[in-house]
């Protein structure tokens, strides 16, 4: 009844519009991201180099990905790298947001500050690894070090013994400053009123910052976490390949490295494939867990 | 009367004129027509011969109906030089170059050439990214007509297996280089050629090598001396560290650098039957003690040693080029492109850039180069078959050869030319670059070393061995010779 309303309520121009520009984006989308995904899924029971011909395997490719070492090692790298970007992201990002808004900095100040935190966003991926690869590798960080007087020195490199560590500093270095951004907007947009009624009662600061801004900003919060997380696992590619190219050895593989490799340096399209579909369904899984998660923490 | 005479006079000036004015255009025109053509077809004779079967290749003036049936037609004049066939249309081509103006300079200069002899309108893809950009094409059987295989990007067994490449056996059997009356086969070094199945699918056009680069002038101010063979190496890297340099290193992010030049080296070292069995991913080639004694002798020298310089597992090219130049390390693995690559980091710093055979031998062998056929192939979609078949012929023209070899610091693939390195100083240029890379080839055609050939495409297990070098290599690292050779064995027989 209520759908017939509902149809009756549409005049028969609004239902062309909605067909003249419906339809086509519709299709498009099928074309463009439903029919390579199950091409993806269809190829990932062959035996296929990209250019031959197919050869079915059934689940071969599969069970071979769940026996390398190399997928079990990117998997935890990925865990990890997902793990503390996200410690190091939201508390950063949380806390810059916090001191620019309710901190007394002056406008300039503040703009300036706002300008560098955000600076890293706005520099290609290549550009931020070249600089931090000069950092690590041609011994700045070394002189750093020793101007602080430590004088600790790593037997490989930095970069070789510590690649994990220096992947997580670096993405997470990359990912504060717009995330920042939508943090302080939320903080912008909690009523002034509260705070001032807040101060009245006696919250001090901190008081403040956990029992007003935080809850507040909570939905931003939840965002910041997912999106980190599904982007992440996709990106973390973006950053290894030329930061590492996954070494040394397998050191430092994440997913999107395994399927990139797999697909681009061995020719091994089919098992590229499987791969690229394990790593979306473990990222839909973690996201989804993460996202209900939290859903169910708000609600209470 | 006397300006009837002079009318006269003047017209027969203006004949003598426009005569001798036409003479010499007509001089002009024969001696260009001569320069840019082969011999005139005035006096020949025609051969023709039809068959049917396979249209595998097409040699010399072979043109192949794309029916099943090759129409052979061999033109010959007189005095026994051959006469190309008129060819027209286009021609696209796929070029790797690492943009370097040299080696593109190279590949248009052989291109306006072909254009100039053939009439063929030419549409050639250079670049470091042309792998990459035109891999689509392949895929869906629309690719250009012919690929000079190198960098990274394609792989020429995968195109190969797949039925991308051309057979081009008859062309190497039967075919003539371009405009001469030379047999391809008669030329070709046969150590370069690749059979798959007896067919031949890539046709080698330059050859490479790899080896050390050091600097001499920096080597003789701290009486370093280059070594010849593992047990110098130890002695020099053992000075070196005294004096506070590391010894060794390569790009570690692409750690086949120190595979292919550093460590292959010392297994051709063996031999040209050990290597192949090695390079066919044989599990007793691999799995011999000879190769364990090469991989623990690189164990010992990094790791135990110490003598590998810190961050090369995880460096790119510039990095390690960059610190090698401002002589952080002494040695660094490379092919001969090295100076040509590096020519704008060294040349303000009074360097002697010297290239030097892989020390990883053993004392008592003797110095070995291994031989890398840098290929082209003809795709079997090629829209414009006899124009790619005609532009192979092409390149491998003296002149082609010369052309593309100073360009690129490569070697040449026939034997019947002679490395001149007086006239390759001159042709690149004279340049610093040039002459390091000339002082590198003479070498290498000297017969202070043995030449090797590495045909063989070894799928991933390169890769395999490649990532285990960066394992080995890693101080306080958990991998042993043993644990690194059974994952490369688990690799072997692989596809």
């Amino acid at each position: 009844m209520l759908q017939q309303k509902r149809k009756k309520g549409l005049s028969r121009s609004q239902r062309g519009f909605l067909w003249a520009f419906g339809i086509p984006t519709l299709l498009l989308y099928i074309y463009i991201c439903i029919v390579p995904m199950f091409s993806s899924v269809l190829d990932s029971f062959y035996q296929w180099d990209g250019y031959g011909p197919k050869t079915w395997v059934g689940l071969q490719n599969y069970v071979e990905i769940f026996s390398d070492p190399v997928f079990h090692t990117s998997i935890i790298n990925d865990v990890l790298i997902v793990f503390f970007k996200e410690l190091l992201i939201c508390v950063l990002a949380t806390a810059f947001a916090v001191s620019l808004t309710r901190a007394k900095f002056s406008r300039a100040e503040s703009g300036v500050y706002r300008f560098l935190f955000y600076l890293p966003n706005i520099l290609s991926v290549i550009v931020i690894t070249r600089v931090w690869k000069f950092v690590f590798e041609l011994g700045l960080f070394d002189s750093i070090l020793q101007l602080f007087g430590f004088n600790w020195t790593s037997p490989n490199g930095w970069l070789a013994d510590y690649p994990l560590p220096i992947i997580i500093f670096v993405a997470s270095w990359c990912g504060i400053g717009s995330y920042m951004i939508i943090m302080i907007s939320a903080i912008n947009n909690i009523s002034k009123e509260i705070y001032e009624a807040a101060e009245i009662d006696g919250a001090g600061q901190f008081r403040q910052l956990f029992s007003i801004t935080i809850p507040t900003i909570l939905p931003q919060v939840r965002y910041m976490i997912v999106s980190i997380l599904t982007s992440s696992l996709a990106a973390n590619l973006n950053l290894v390949l030329p930061f590492t190219g996954g070494g040394p050895g397998t050191k430092s593989y994440v997913m999107g490295y395994y399927v990139y490799h797999a697909a681009y340096t061995e020719f091994e399209v089919g098992y590229a494939n499987a791969a690229a579909l394990l790593l979306m369904l473990i990222s839909v899984v973690l996201a989804g867990t993460v996202n209900t998660l939290i859903a169910r923490k708000e609600d209470r | 009367m006397k300006k009837s005479i002079r009318i006269l006079t003047l017209l027969i000036g203006l004949v003598f004129l426009f005569s001798a004015t036409g003479c010499n255009l007509f001089i002009t025109e024969e001696v260009t027509s001569t320069s840019i053509s082969w011999p005139s077809t005035s006096a020949t004779t025609t051969t023709t011969s039809t068959g049917t079967g396979d249209t595998t290749g097409t040699g010399g003036a072979d043109t192949p109906t794309g029916n099943g049936t090759t129409t052979a037609t061999t033109t010959k004049t007189t005095a026994g030089v051959r006469t190309e066939p008129k060819l027209s249309g286009k021609l696209e081509l796929q070029i790797f170059t690492n943009e370097s103006q040299t080696a593109d300079g190279g590949w248009t200069t052989v291109i306006n050439e072909f254009e100039d002899a053939t009439g063929v309108s030419v549409t050639a893809h250079i670049g470091s990214s042309v792998n990459t950009m035109m891999s689509g094409r392949w895929k869906k059987d629309n690719p250009p007509d012919m690929v000079w295989i190198d960098g990274s990007g394609i792989s020429d067994l995968v195109y190969e297996t797949s039925g991308k490449f051309y057979d081009i056996t008859s062309l190497y059997e039967d075919g003539y280089v371009y405009g001469t009356n030379t047999r391809i086969r008669d030329v070709i070094d046969p150590n370069m050629m690749t059979r798959n199945n007896g067919k031949i699918m890539r046709m080698p056009l330059l050859s490479t090598a790899g080896g050390v680069w050091y600097d001499a002038k920096f080597f003789k101010e701290n009486n370093f001396t280059v070594p010849n063979n593992y047990t110098e190496l130890l002695t020099m890297a053992k000075q070196a560290k005294a004096a506070g340099y590391a010894s060794y290193t390569y790009p570690g992010m692409y750690a086949s650098y120190c595979l292919s030049n550093f460590i292959m080296p010392a297994v051709a070292a063996y031999g040209q039957e050990y290597t192949d069995q090695f390079l066919s991913g044989s599990k007793a080639a691999v799995g011999d003690s000879r190769f364990k004694k090469i991989l623990q002798n690189y164990t010992d020298f990094c790791r135990t040693d110490g003598y590998l310089m810190p961050s090369t597992t995880t460096a790119d090219h510039t990095t390690v080029q960059q610190r090698w130049i401002t002589h952080k390390c002494l040695l660094i693995a490379n092919g001969l492109w090295l100076p040509d690559e590096t020519r704008k980091l060294w040349a303000k710093q009074n360097f002697d850039m010297t290239w030097h055979p892989s020390p990883m031998i053993e004392e008592g062998q003797k110095q070995t180069v291994l031989i890398t056929a840098k290929k082209v192939a003809v795709a079997s979609k090629a829209k414009n078959l006899d124009n790619a078949l005609a532009f192979v012929r092409f390149i491998l023209r003296e002149d082609s050869q010369n052309t593309l070899m100073y360009s690129f610091g490569y070697m040449g693939v026939r034997t019947d030319m002679q490395f001149d390195v007086q006239k390759f100083v001159r042709e690149a240029g004279g340049s610093d670059a040039s002459l390091s890379t000339a002082s590198a080839l003479s070498y290498i055609n000297s017969n202070k070393v043995d030449r090797v050939y590495w045909n063989e495409s070894w799928g991933q297990l390169g890769d395999i061995i490649a990532a285990e070098l960066n394992n080995l290599a890693m101080k306080g690292g958990s991998a042993t010779v043993d644990s690194a050779l059974s994952k490369i064995l688990s690799e072997c027989g692989k596809p």
